[in-house]
């Protein structure tokens, strides 16, 4: 049993757990009004949680807000897998990744999985926005990289590409290259 | 005895009486094949958000709602709930659909 386990065995504990994970971003007093577990209590399962890495507390201005670090993992991984599933981000996924994880450009991209550079700026726009890829501007020249190479490498061992998504990828594909 | 005309198209004549015959399964089919094509672009267009998946699926929804009108046609008054002038309307529709697809920026 690790130590995120064992804290989550103290049955106060777990429901103040649940109510962040519930409602990401609570601040202290509405914790407190929600679990009914008094102020001195809550500050030190709280600081616990935060310990173990279960909860992460954030200060906005004169609020502290606390929000679940497994939940947060979860929403990137899923946000992530999403745009993975599309057939045209993977393969830039895979360039970006094999043999090492490295930088490339627009162009050498393009050339490397064989889609127009229009179509490969538009799709690393897409895994910019949701912070999958990273931008170093060089000069006049943009390198992309994977933001989270290791993340991404596991997430795509677990992505299994079922019949309706290589249907709706084909779909896409063939609107797209016209 | 009258002597029989023969027109160059008499050969298709056996061919058109067969789809005359299965018109009723033929609709059936392609409402299904125009249905299924429909969810996959629907799918395809959530997943990618592309402006020209979404002219794309427009028009497979036109097809779909046309062919689904003709199936209702065979119930209800073959040839005049959906006659053919309604038909070019959708026709005109589809293409005007795919023809902005084709011309879409992303």
């Amino acid at each position: 049993m690790d130590d995120a386990e064992q804290a989550l065995e103290l049955n106060v504990r777990n429901r103040l757990y649940d109510a962040v994970n519930e409602s990401p971003g609570l601040h202290f007093r509405e914790l407190q009004r929600r679990t009914g577990i008094a102020v001195g209590s809550l500050q030190y399962h709280l600081d616990f949680l935060e310990r173990v890495h279960l909860v992460r507390k954030v200060r906005e201005g004169k609020f502290t807000r606390y929000y679940s670090v497994r939940g947060e993992q979860l929403g990137e991984g899923q946000r992530v897998m999403s745009l993975i599933r599309q057939d045209s981000i993977r393969r830039i996924v895979l360039f970006l990744l094999h043999p090492r994880p490295r930088q490339a450009n627009n162009l050498e991209i393009s050339r490397g999985i064989g889609l127009s550079p229009s179509t490969v700026s538009w799709h690393l726009q897409k895994m910019l926005e949701a912070n999958l890829a990273l931008k170093e501007q060089r000069g006049r020249e943009a390198f992309f990289s994977l933001a989270n190479p290791v993340q991404v490498a596991q997430l795509l061992v677990q992505h299994r590409k079922s019949f309706l998504d290589e249907l709706v990828d084909n779909f896409a594909e063939v609107w797209q290259q016209i | 005895m009258p002597e029989s005309i023969v027109h160059p198209w008499d050969a298709l004549r056996e061919v058109s009486d067969v789809a005359a015959q299965n018109d009723a399964f033929t609709r059936f089919l392609v409402l299904l094949l125009s249905a299924a094509i429909l969810f996959i672009a629907v799918k395809a267009y959530q997943k990618n958000k592309s402006e020209r998946l979404k002219f794309v699926t427009l028009a497979f929804a036109l097809f779909a709602v046309k062919w689904g009108l003709k199936v209702l046609d065979l119930f209800v008054s073959p040839g005049n709930f959906f006659n053919d002038a309604s038909e070019n309307v959708f026709e005109l529709l589809i293409l005007g659909s795919l023809f902005t697809a084709l011309f879409r920026k992303e």
